[in-house]
């Protein structure tokens, strides 16, 4: 289980951009975080991950608890995938950047080859092994991205925008793909579309704070969804 | 904008050879690194005049960009940009040391000249030993190297970087470049009015492109103290490749065939 207690996270300015933020995600459940720009979608993904320091709070996964010590444990078990590809894709081709994440782990090569190639199929572009990310579409690039965080094999898989840059039937492909996927995810986005087909629970943040959690038809309540500036 | 492709490309050309399959590219990283050290520490330690000693030396990267069928065309493209440094150290050679060496029929070869011919034979030899090293050896595999031989990681890490971070610049580069030429009224090349808010901008979105990067890096297991791979055992093949070079290096020092 995921567990997220009371965190907060400020800036260097002062501006707190995660604000007392309380829940947990259940293994294999799928909750999708929305709410307007600058409701603090990324920094509270960046902040489960430990990329960006909680000023107070608990952050613990299957009850380990996020501190410096446990990062390695963490990130093993916490995949996060970046709103834009290219910031994950940064090896020479997609085989040498799925592998970057095993390699290390310190796992043998043979076992980094298995790994890369059981994400690759998983998502349904090994013929991409050998390609380069700068020659590949938005879509593919998705997908590797997501592949490179499949290889470390976490429990839960954080992902922070997933359609953007995607045309609607990369969308369809990917909701598709990401129903099939077993670990427990939490969806950050703007497409409501997107949260209904691919989620059973919202999370609802406005101006840092957590001021709705509930089943789907969340996304029905207008009057909600639109003081939270959606 | 197609410059910055062709860069890109260039940039990418060493990596795409680096995941061949022949003899050469199987061999342990260590053997080819410590190969590379030992033939370029041999060639310069000869003496400023010692052109004609160096010469045999020119069997190592023709052997080996035939075994690792690695065009030459491309590796000598990258020693040419070392060129104009090397002339600059050795040109003012030609005209303060005058005396003749050796006279070729009616031709007066000058210490000098013999002296910017060695200095120009040591660039091409050592620069080719880096360049085979790097196009035979994928880069991971490289650094990972030199993590397990303890070479300093902020050497490593600097070099990692740099690596990484010189596409992503040229990327940045080029949306920039091309966000400027759309809205430029035609002109084709940037205004030095606009040189330093473009340079300034450039810099800055180099550094928060950087910082993402490297979160992605860190969220996936990357810290300065990681010895990313479990070491691949020595093999007969590596070792006698490793021992025919130090040899043929050592004896073509030490046994003048000119």
């Amino acid at each position: 289980m995921l567990e997220i207690k009371d965190l907060t996270v400020e800036y260097a300015d002062g501006k707190r951009a995660v604000d007392g933020i309380r829940f947990t995600l259940g293994a294999g459940e799928n909750a999708a975080l929305i709410g307007a720009n600058g409701a603090g979608k990324t920094t509270l993904l960046h902040a489960l991950v430990g990329v960006l320091e909680a000023k107070t709070g608990v952050v613990a996964v299957d009850g380990v608890t996020l501190v410096k010590k446990s990062l390695c444990t963490i990130r093993k078990n916490v995949g996060l995938v970046f709103q834009n590809p290219d910031d994950q894709l940064f090896m020479p081709d997609i085989f040498e950047d799925v592998a970057f994440g095993p390699r290390n782990l310190g796992l043998a090569e043979d076992e980094v080859k298995t790994r890369v190639d059981a994400a690759l199929e998983t998502l349904g572009i090994a013929q991409l092994a050998r390609r380069s990310p700068l020659k590949l579409s938005g879509g593919e690039k998705r997908l590797s991205a997501i592949a490179a965080v499949l290889a470390m094999e976490p429990q839960y898989l954080l992902f922070d925008e997933p359609t953007a840059f995607l045309d609607p039937r990369a969308r369809r492909g990917l909701a598709e793909m990401l129903s099939v996927l077993p670990q427990g995810k939490l969806i950050a986005t703007h497409q409501l579309d997107f949260a209904a087909q691919t989620c059973s629970r919202v999370l609802l943040l406005q101006d840092g704070k957590l001021v709705a959690d509930g089943g789907i038809a969340l996304l029905g309540d207008k009057r909600l969804l639109e003081s939270a500036g959606l | 904008m197609s410059n910055i492709h062709g860069s890109l490309g260039e940039l990418h050309a060493l990596d795409a050879l680096a995941a061949g399959r022949t003899t050469v590219h199987r061999l342990h990283p260590l053997a080819k690194l410590c190969s590379a050290l030992i033939f370029i520490l041999a060639v310069v330690s000869f003496g400023r005049y010692d052109f004609l000693p160096l010469t045999p030396y020119l069997f190592y990267p023709f052997i080996l960009m035939a075994l690792a069928e690695i065009p030459y065309g491309i590796l000598l493209k990258r020693v040419l940009v070392a060129l104009p440094f090397c002339l600059f150290a050795g040109l003012s050679n030609v005209f303060f040391d005058r005396e003749t060496a050796f006279t070729l029929g009616s031709v007066t070869i000058s210490y000098g000249v013999l002296s910017l011919l060695t200095i120009l034979l040591k660039m091409y030899l050592s620069v080719m030993a880096a360049l085979l090293l790097v196009a035979t050896t994928p880069f991971v595999e490289l650094t990972a190297q030199l993590r397990r031989l303890r070479v300093p990681m902020q050497f490593v890490t600097v070099f990692e970087m740099t690596y990484r971070y010189a596409g992503v610049l040229l990327l940045e580069t080029r949306s920039m470049g091309m966000a400027y030429a759309l809205r430029s009224g035609g002109k084709r090349a940037l205004e030095m009015r606009h040189m330093g808010s473009f340079v300034g901008g450039l810099l800055l979105r180099g550094f928060d492109r950087a910082e993402r990067i490297h979160a992605a890096m860190r969220c996936r297991g990357y810290s300065l103290r990681t010895v990313p791979r479990a070491p691949r055992p020595l093999r007969g093949a590596d070792v006698w490749a490793l021992a025919a070079i130090v040899t043929a290096s050592a004896v073509l020092r030490f046994v003048r065939l000119f």
